[in-house]
Parts: structure tokens; C-alpha cells; sequence
């Protein structure tokens, strides 16, 4: 990351209607001055699009505030609290006076920080529910016992590591609590330009501006997952991207792309390409190619890292990019704003920059491309908070996905299509295994959601555990891969009616059907509950048009509707009986019961 | 030079341009403050790719000061 010079971002900042956009509130408990790094983050905050509002603790005051509580620093609904305990300050004895510490001193200091450390994230989290980044203690640059202290336990080196280690612990103990590595900082930097003895001496401020630089990248790598503003897909270019030379003219052998220099470097930049593959990064070609020129190049070259089914989508033609990437983000259904498109050519990576600013380019020369890989993983545009089971499954999802689109293509009509997919569905009361995806798919799905209710794991727990409501949950297999839980759907019990407060799909599951296997599962089970009568709400959003007619199309009947049309009322009438489903599963699993026939 | 040490006490501080002389000093400068100080060292330093030593970073009280400082290394 290059930021503008620091007297630029602070007129920038100044200039630009911050105050407009969405807060993201940051609190800062610290035992140093770290005052001057707000622009920077201020800086990155206005990249994602947010008004970045940084507070600081008061200097040294550590503990007062995280036990003693300070209400107007930790707020309930905070985005972020950051601490900063620099070890000099905590303990001159575990560091610049290390050599001199006796076992005893040692001991005792470290014993006091562990106990600090329980008192601080405890009395952090019972003030506030924002996402804790703690970071963790430095190395020293040079350790206190020379080259002896790499030898032994009672060295510097190993103290420190053992308090981190404690400190990961204690951190991932507490929900929502992140440990920030230091010395990847320091490393990044390189040590001697990471401190600046001056701001010490003078100002109790012990970082430079690289330094400073460096932590708020880092920062923001859990900033911008904590926002949904971590990017998904890489789009990429093929020619002088993921190989040196032109496929078109080079010829398949003639292009650079081999173990030895300078074709290595390719290698090296797709082996960080294919590592966000594993974490659950979406993989697309937007390249200017003759498309049989590309796949020649994935199939056949014995030195290709990605291959063909690692790619999620491709658009590999002669039109203009801009055009094929909103392609792209259509097929797989992500928002622009959610690609990274690498490309060599300068002109082609700005003329992407004007006509899709939402778009994040990464203009990657081919003379610098030994460096690639390591820009590539220096972005942290696609850091998540968690790596789930999910997430590294999803290229293979994807790819499932883009055969199922050519079966379909292939099939003489949908029904046989849907048949020849082999689909099992199965349909659940929600357990403790699925509340966190539950309360996932409820705060992410726009598009097949009816209401559009959000809902946190606490509030779904405590309708699972509380009686007066049933979670049902839809998961979906078939002959190319497993879907997962894909729908969900609440219903809220009062006297003899069962009202559908959620109705959702996720967007992978559409278009088979399930929805109507779902509805009819809900008449069901709303009748063997003993309801006379079952309720579901319409609540229009710009983005669930899609869903208006569903009530209707299910043999509901509208009964009201709000002033303003945007929140309609439907009823379902058991005498008209319940619909069969469609015939086109191989299998249908559920934990209602069938009706008596 | 002098134009550049105005513009970047005059961003750092958030006073206008106009307001920013070479006697402009922590003493007539509301904002300016010890951490606002350190920022405007930090920024120089970047700005003219240069590293100020111990005695002149108590020097530098006023624009004045700083601009002979800045001179002297530059001239080096």
C-alpha cells in the first residue's frame, strides 16, 4: 500500500464529506502516543467508503478504563477497540532491562501482565460488543542475552513468545477478540526503520511513520471483513499476467512460464493466486484471447499452477473489459465491488478504473514480475475473519455450479434437466450446528427473502430454545456437489395461526423448485401444530422483486396491505387442502411429517 | 521551499495558508499542539526526504526556525 504523503491525506481528508458517510467508530486503549496514525487510518476507512471517527483512551490508562469502565469510550455499539500495550511501558524488566532481571523479577512480571491481560479483554467485552484487535508484543530487535538468548528458556525471546502465546489464548477465549501479529509488522518494515528513538525520547511515541503505515494496513485486514468490504473474486488477464508473452503469437511453448527464470516468476504469482483459491476466493479470466489459445495453455502446459477447474467463470473474448467483468460479477452473482481485476497493461487497467470505479484494479507490469506474488499477498483485500469449511470448498462449488450450467443447456427441457441433476433435499428443525449459517443466510440474502428480517446467532438461539417459534432449514445435495443449508424459514406460533416472520433462499438454490417443496413442508408442519390458519408477509426492498408474487403463485390470498404498498398481508385457507410437490427430486428428507393420506 | 513548509504546517495544523508566516510558533498557532508537532515533523521529513537530528528537533519552535533548519540541509 502507497499512501499519499501525510500532510496531503490530512488536507484530503479535510476536503472530502466524511461526515456523510457511514461511521466506522474505532476506540484506541494504549500505554504509548500513537495520536499521529489517525490519518492513516482515517485514509483507509475513506477508501472502504466509511468516516473512519478514532477516540483515544487517555495515555497510560489501560486498565482504569478496560476494568474500571469509561462509557464514553466503550460504547455497547462500537465498531472496533484497539489495543496497545508496548512491553517497555508494561515492564522495563522483561525488556531493557532484561539482562539485569533476576529469575524471581522475571517471574513475577510475567505472572502480573497475564493476570493485566485477563482483567483487560474481560472488562473490554463486558463494556462492548465491537471487534477487539489486540496487538501483540514486539520482539526485540536485538534480545537481551546477545546470542545466548535464542538458546534457552530463560532468554528474552522465549518470555516474549510464551506472553503472545498466552495472550492468543486469552483473546480467542472471548467472541470477537483478534490477536494482531506485531512482528509481521516489524518484519515487513524491517526493524531499524520501524522505531524512531527521537518520538521515544521526546514524546513517548515509539513508531515511525512507516511503522505506522504498516499497522493500519493491518488493521484494516480486519476492518474490512468486519464491514463486508473484503473482496471475493480475482479477475484476471492472461497474457503477461499469468504468463510472460503472448499465447496468440508465442505459441503455446514459446510463452514464459517454466521452473527456472524468468518464466518462474509466473509460477510464483499464480501459486499466491491459487492459494486465495483455498481460501475460498472466486477465480475469473477477463482476458482479450482467442479462447482456444487460453484453455490450450491451462490443459496442456506441464507448468501451469491454476488449472481449468479452478476457474469459476471465464470471458475470454475481444470486447472490452468493463463489459466482461459486469459478466463476470452476473454469473456469479457477486457485486462488482466485490473484484479485483489484475492486468499488465496500463491501459486497460484504467480504462477498467473509469467505467468501473467499484471495481479495485491491480495494475501489475510485466517488467516488475518477479514482485507480483508478493504484491498479491501484501492487499489483504481478501483477509476474512474466520476460514470456514465453506469457505474453502467454495471454488469447487463454483466450479459445480458452472457444469450445471451446461447440463442445462445441454438438457432438452427443465424438467428433465432437474431430474438429471439427482437433487436430495432434505428439510430440518434447526440445531446448534446450523444457527450460525442460519443467522448467516438471514443477514445476507437480498434476493429470495421475503420479509428480510435480520437476525444475529442470539436472537435465532433463543427462537430455537424458546417454544413459541420452529426454525425449519432446507440443505440441498445433488450429483456434482453438496449445496449446503440453503433456505430457512421461521415461523412464530400465536394462538391457532403460524405466521412465516423469514422466507428465504439463498441465491444458489434457485430456479429448482425448492421453494415449492419448502411451502408445502410449512402448511404441513403448521397443521400438524394444530393451526387453523397460516400467515406470511411480503416486505418489498429494492432488491426482492423477484419474490412479490410468491404468496400468490402458492395459493395464498392477500388480506392487507400497508399505505404505502410496500409490506403486504396473506393467507393460506386449509380447505383448499395442501399442494403436492414437484416430482422431479430424487429424494425429499424431512423431519415433518407427511400428511395422512 | 518556504511555499511548501507554509503548505504543510498550514495542512497539518488546519489553519488556512494566510494565516501561516515565519513567525508562526506553537505560542501564536492555537492548534498547535505537542502531537500536532510531532506530525509536522514526521511530514517534513517525508516531504524533504530528510532526517533531522536531536539538537534541531528542539530548534524547530517556529516556521522561522524550521526553515532554516531545512536549509541547512538541503544546502548539504
Amino acid at each position: 500500500m502507497n499512501f499519499p504523503p501525510y500532510s496531503e491525506i490530512q488536507a484530503f481528508l479535510r476536503a472530502a464529506r466524511t461526515e456523510e458517510l457511514p461511521g466506522l467508530t474505532i476506540s484506541v486503549l494504549r500505554n504509548i502516543v500513537l495520536e499521529p496514525m489517525v490519518p492513516y487510518l482515517g485514509y483507509l476507512a475513506f477508501q472502504m467508503g466509511f468516516n473512519g471517527q478514532v477516540r483515544f483512551g487517555q495515555y497510560d490508562n489501560v486498565y482504569q478504563e478496560a476494568v474500571g469502565g469509561d462509557g464514553e469510550l466503550l460504547t455497547r455499539d462500537l465498531d472496533c477497540v484497539m489495543v496497545f500495550l508496548y512491553l517497555e511501558q508494561l515492564s522495563p524488566k522483561l525488556t531493557s532491562q532484561f539482562a539485569g532481571s533476576s529469575e524471581a523479577d522475571i517471574r513475577g512480571d510475567v505472572e502480573r501482565i497475564r493476570s493485566y491481560i485477563q482483567d483487560v479483554v474481560q472488562g473490554i467485552r463486558r463494556q462492548t460488543d465491537g471487534l477487539v484487535i489486540w496487538h501483540g508484543f514486539e520482539m526485540p530487535l536485538y534480545p537481551g542475552l546477545g546470542v545466548w538468548d535464542g538458546q534457552t528458556e530463560s532468554g528474552q525471546s522465549h518470555v516474549i513468545d510464551a506472553l503472545n502465546e498466552f495472550l492468543r489464548d486469552a483473546l480467542h477465549a472471548v467472541p470477537n477478540c483478534y490477536y494482531l501479529d506485531m512482528n509481521h509488522c516489524v518484519a515487513r518494515v524491517g526493524g531499524t526503520h520501524f522505531y524512531d528513538a527521537r518520538h521515544w525520547y521526546t514524546a513517548k511515541a515509539p513508531y515511525s511513520r512507516f511503522a505506522m503505515q504498516e499497522m493500519a494496513c493491518e488493521e484494516f485486514k480486519f476492518l474490512r471483513p468486519l464491514k463486508g468490504k473484503n473482496k471475493r473474486c480475482i479477475a484476471l488477464d492472461c497474457d503477461n499476467t499469468l504468463w510472460g508473452g503472448i499465447v496468440g503469437e508465442d505459441g503455446l511453448l514459446g510463452i514464459q512460464l517454466s521452473k527456472t527464470y524468468p518464466g518462474v516468476s509466473y509460477r510464483a504469482f499464480q501459486q499466491e493466486i491459487l492459494n486465495l483459491y483455498h481460501r475460498g476466493v472466486i477465480l475469473a479470466l477477463c482476458s482479450k484471447n482467442n479462447e482456444a489459445d487460453v484453455w490450450e495453455v491451462f490443459e496442456k502446459h506441464p507448468d501451469m499452477v491454476l488449472r481449468k477447474d479452478h476457474i469459476a467463470t471465464a470471458q475470454i473474448n475481444w470486447q472490452d473489459k468493463a463489459t466482461n467483468l459486469r459478466r463476470i460479477a452476473g454469473d456469479l452473482n457477486i457485486g462488482l465491488d466485490s473484484v479485483v481485476f489484475i492486468d499488465d497493461d496500463e491501459f486497460e487497467a484504467d480504462f477498467v478504473r473509469q467505467a468501473l470505479p467499484e471495481v479495485h484494479v491491480m495494475h501489475l507490469p510485466r517488467t516488475r514480475a518477479a514482485d507480483n506474488g508478493t504484491i498479491l499477498a501484501a492487499c489483504g483485500l481478501f483477509d476474512t475473519l474466520v476460514l470456514s469449511a465453506e469457505d474453502r470448498e467454495r471454488g469447487a462449488m463454483y466450479q459445480a455450479e458452472a457444469t450445471r450450467k451446461k447440463l442445462k443447456e445441454q438438457a432438452a427441457d427443465l424438467e428433465s434437466y432437474l431430474r438429471s441433476l439427482e437433487m436430495v433435499l432434505e428439510i430440518r428443525f434447526a440445531t446448534s450446528f446450523t444457527i450460525p449459517r442460519i443467522a448467516q443466510l438471514t443477514q445476507k440474502t437480498n434476493q429470495f427473502n421475503l420479509t428480510t428480517r435480520r437476525y444475529n446467532e442470539t436472537s435465532i438461539r433463543a427462537l430455537v430454545e424458546g417454544g413459541a417459534a420452529e426454525v425449519l432449514v432446507v440443505t440441498l445435495d445433488d450429483k456434482l456437489g453438496d449445496l449446503g443449508l440453503v433456505g430457512v424459514c421461521i415461523l412464530r406460533y400465536e394462538q391457532e395461526t403460524a405466521d412465516i416472520d423469514t422466507l428465504l433462499l439463498s441465491c444458489r438454490a434457485l430456479g429448482r423448485g425448492v421453494e415449492d417443496v419448502l411451502i408445502r413442508h410449512i402448511l404441513m408442519q403448521a397443521k400438524s401444530h394444530g393451526c387453523c390458519m397460516v400467515a406470511g408477509t411480503y416486505i418489498k426492498t429494492n432488491k426482492s422483486a423477484q419474490v412479490e408474487s410468491f404468496y400468490l403463485m402458492h395459493g395464498f390470498n392477500e388480506v392487507s396491505a400497508s399505505r404505502d404498498g410496500n409490506e403486504r398481508r396473506f393467507h393460506y385457507d386449509f380447505r383448499c387442502g395442501i399442494p403436492a410437490g414437484p416430482g422431479h427430486f430424487k429424494e425429499i428428507r424431512s423431519d415433518v411429517e407427511e400428511l395422512p393420506r | 521551499m518556504k511555499d511548501k513548509v507554509f503548505q504543510i504546517v498550514s495542512r497539518i495544523m488546519g489553519v488556512p495558508m494566510e494565516q501561516i508566516s515565519e513567525h508562526s510558533s506553537p505560542d501564536g498557532v492555537q492548534e498547535w499542539d505537542s502531537l500536532k508537532h510531532m506530525s509536522l515533523l514526521l511530514s517534513l521529513e517525508e516531504e524533504f526526504d530528510v532526517r533531522f537530528e536531536d539538537d534541531e528537533l528542539i530548534e524547530m519552535m517556529s516556521v522561522g526556525k524550521i526553515l532554516e533548519v531545512l536549509q541547512k540541509h538541503i544546502v548539504r
